[in-house]
């Protein structure tokens, strides 16, 4: 999707589209990226209007293209808990620390695994591949990590996440790719170790993939649950996205007959109503950051996956 | 003198304080710490469960020390088969274990037979007071390895949904309250053309369900025909009620009332808050609630009346429910086979279930917040919400509901309040109503192998997937002779004789 786009406007300014052919093909191909546009961007505008809207329009299907009864009741209550403020740091220290580490490890193995003066290559990453495709299964996993201490401790969410199989042969194909071997000789011959190669040259000619590294793990890092949910057992360390599970379920709960008895009309009403509004300022408030990050990373990101990929 | 006077006065109140402030008996001297999975609601606020009073108290009580693994209901039972497959088990289990978890896992637990009459007393004077109970809990080896808990019946709970009507709009119409079949259609279509809701529009709804809400099942309905789910129990008999005649009227008539505009077809696929929102449009005449109090303000909620179904077929009119259903977590207490020191766990969940104000504690915490005592007899009680913890966090933060360490007995249970505990006392109040038209048989309770339970599960599960395909779809679209037989022919197929052999034999006790 982001190539065909990409290739209209720059096939535009030539000389040929003069012709009504070409004009035809330019509308129509408008007309369908616009299409697409829609599609891809409505939904994300449709939970930003109900995260302000009033949840009557909401459920009652009236809020289609503007936010309808403008409140601000679901940032409030999201910026009120307690749960949200925490899984926030918790979030952000696994995102900044495992992407360190994973940014690290993955830019180091791809570039070691790239050189063709490593003994064994072959077998390593034959090796890596391996586990691509097979794994030990979810038990096996869990007495590994029980065994090595590391349940409910923030460490191992930091270092589950601390590398990829995937990331790595992109970075290693970028590597082979753009980083000659000739260039390594030519720093031998000055006196310059593999280690100074790799931080002072290597590196720098690196950023479009180290970017492309840094979106993937940071994203993989923010969204990821699961390993939480198994290991993690005290409410201090868990990741926003564990409490974000926890408050849509409250929406949930709240359909269910035992709080029926409990609860008034106004008061089972006011409860849906505000589950409802967190639920959609919840949404919000945890995808944004990870959406911000987009922009500054993008100019490198189809660079970078291109290079990796394509000639990989 | 005076000296003498004011050490004896002094020794009085030590020893008539020591006992209130120490452990009054504990049950071991030296620290001892276990740990123990217990669920956890999502609306629970607390930071930690030893913040609980109760939890509090029976350490105090007992001198143990708890650590508590706190699983949040939806995802415990992957943690749960995790620690049962890995072996890597806390001391014990509260309220976080399923039928199939256990029966699969018998040889994880602690058999508890020839420990509860010296360990756990209280417990066996409760349970042998209640006919049936010990059944409950034992599994189909003959051993005892969980013990219940939670709260043995909930009265409110005796029926499921429950028919109610606008009665303000009959008035308008000038109508009676329909006795028969031919009096509720004709009901129905003045409701539809008569504009009772006054707002000018051809807006209102005959018939109002939701199959995404656990109580307005289209189901329902088929009380009218006596039925209220894919199956009846009479004089024993298991009853497969998808091939009977009854069933086939009530499709057809549905499909009548759908084609005339008389029932909302959008019930198949809605969502709980849409249906809900069709309601508080002042909408709906006929559907299935807990109360009109949970859609309604109270002027509003008091134009619904219970209705009770009419015989539309065969057999008598009923309600789905079940009258002193059994509501307690049979599989609610384990002990692992990794603990060290069974007998004392035992004990310490005795000392739980030592009398009614603990267990209450463990409830809903402290005494004169969510309910009180009058003599023997506990009262529901709901404080005013606060902005920040509606009653149902408060049930969740002080107590823990149902996920307990212990079991409140049939003359333990919490008693609705008119003007406490309102909203209970409304639904009691329904329930109460509509008793006559719960059907007298239910399914027995008591355990099954686990080979059996996969057996059921797995005919089940495509079974009901194509009945309420079926049910949908002869609604939406009409019943022909050929489609009956075909129908009759693709049930089969899906198992229904073998589904039916399997209840038929439980209930008789063949397995």
């Amino acid at each position: 999707m982001m190539m065909s786009k990409k290739a209209a406007p720059e096939k535009a300014p030539t000389k040929v589209n003069n012709c009504t052919q070409d004009k035809v093909f330019m509308v129509v191909l408008h007309i369908i990226l616009a299409f697409i546009l829609v599609m891809v961007i409505y939904p994300l505008l449709f939970v930003v209007f109900a995260s302000v809207s009033d949840p009557q329009y909401v459920n009652s299907g009236a809020l289609l293209l503007y936010p309808k009864g403008f409140n601000l009741l679901g940032y409030q209550q999201v910026f009120r808990d307690q749960r949200i403020l925490i899984g926030y740091a918790n979030t952000i220290y696994y995102t900044v620390f495992g992407t360190i580490l994973a940014v690290a490890v993955n830019m180091m193995a791809g570039y070691s695994l790239s050189r063709d003066d490593l003994p064994g290559r072959g077998i390593i990453m034959a090796l890596f591949v391996f586990t691509m495709y097979f794994g030990g299964g979810m038990i096996p996993f869990y007495l590994i990590v029980r065994n090595l201490h590391l349940t409910n401790t923030r460490a191992i969410l930091v270092l589950l996440g601390g590398t990829s199989v995937y990331n790595m042969i992109i970075v290693r194909s970028f590597f082979v790719s753009t980083i000659p071997r000739e260039l390594q000789e030519a720093a031998e011959i000055d006196g310059c170790g593999i280690a100074r190669f790799f931080v002072s040259i290597v590196m720098p000619l690196s950023k479009a993939i180290t970017a492309v590294i840094v979106l993937y793990c940071a994203v993989g890092q923010w969204n990821a649950y699961f390993n939480a949910l198994i290991f993690i057992s005290d409410r201090d360390k868990f990741p926003l996205q564990i409490f974000l599970r926890e408050i849509l379920l409250t929406a949930k709960t709240y359909e269910s007959a035992e709080v029926l008895s409990t609860l008034s009309g106004d008061d089972l009403a006011r409860m849906q109503r505000m589950s409802e509004v967190t639920k959609y300022g919840v949404i919000v408030v945890s995808t944004l950051p990870i959406i911000a990050l987009y922009p500054f990373l993008q100019k490198y990101f189809v660079k970078g996956v291109m290079i990796g990929s394509l000639k990989g | 003198m005076k000296k003498l006077i004011s050490l004896l006065a002094c020794i009085v109140l030590l020893t008539m304080v020591c006992p209130v402030m120490g452990t009054a008996d504990p049950l071991t001297t030296e620290p001892v710490t276990f740990e123990i999975a217990i669920g956890r609601q999502v609306l629970d606020l607390s930071d930690n469960f030893n913040e609980k009073l109760a939890a509090q108290n029976a350490e105090a009580d007992t001198g143990i020390h708890i650590e508590w693994i706190e699983l949040i209901t939806d995802s415990s039972t992957e943690r749960v088969n995790l620690m049962l497959a890995s072996g890597d088990m806390p001391d014990a289990f509260i309220a976080t274990l399923n039928e199939s978890q256990v029966s699969k896992n018998l040889t994880q637990f602690v058999p508890l037979n020839d420990m509860i009459e010296q360990y756990a007393p209280n417990i066996k004077a409760q349970y042998d007071a209640v006919e049936g109970m010990w059944d409950k809990v034992t599994m189909t080896d003959g051993n005892i390895y969980t013990l219940a808990t939670g709260a043995y019946t909930n009265p409110e709970n005796w029926a499921g949904g429950i028919p109610v009507i606008n009665t303000a709009w009959l008035d308008k119409l000038g109508l009676e309250v329909p006795t028969t079949m031919d009096e509720f259609y004709d009901v129905l279509v003045a409701v539809r053309d008569g504009d009772p809701n006054g707002n000018g529009q051809k807006d209102e709804i005959g018939l109002e369900f939701c199959e995404n809400d656990w109580c307005t099942h289209i189901l329902e309905y088929g009380g009218f025909w006596g039925f209220t789910n894919y199956y009846k129990i009479e004089d024993g008999k298991f009853i497969a009620t998808p091939l009977t005649d009854d069933f086939r009227a009530f499709l057809e008539y549905f499909h009548m009332l759908a084609e005339e505009g008389l029932l909302d077809v959008e019930g198949f696929s809605q969502t709980n808050q849409q249906w809900q929102t069709k309601a508080k449009d002042d909408r709906c005449f006929m559907f299935y609630t807990w109360t009109a109090n949970g859609l309604f303000d109270e002027e509003k909620a008091n134009e619904y009346e219970v209705f009770a179904p009419i015989k539309a077929g065969s057999s008598d009119p009923v309600v789905s429910g079940e009258v002193n259903a059994f509501s307690g977590n049979r599989f609610g207490f384990a002990i692992s086979k990794t603990c060290e020191q069974p007998e004392l766990l035992l004990q310490w969940f005795d000392r739980q279930n030592v009398d009614t104000k603990t267990k209450m504690i463990w409830r809903f915490g402290e005494e004169g917040l969510l309910w009180e005592m009058d003599g023997d007899t506990v009262y529901m009680n709901y404080p005013e919400a606060t902005e920040e913890m509606s009653v149902e966090n408060m049930k969740y933060t002080y107590g823990n509901t149902d996920m307990i360490p212990a079991l409140l007995m049939p003359n333990e249970i919490p008693q609705p309040n008119a003007e406490k505990s309102p909203t209970s006392a409304i639904r009691t109040e329904m329930v109460n109503e509509i008793t006559p038209y719960i059907p007298a048989e239910a399914l027995p309770v008591r355990s099954v192998p686990a080979e059996k339970i996969s057996e059921r599960e797995l005919i089940y599960t495509d079974l009901k997937a194509y009945l309420d395909g079926f049910v949908a779809t002869s609604i939406m679209n009409g019943l022909t002779d050929a489609d009956w037989e075909a129908h009759l022919a693709n049930a089969e197929a899906y198992g229904i004789s073998q589904w039916a052999q399997w209840y038929q034999d439980y209930i008789d006790g063949n397995f």
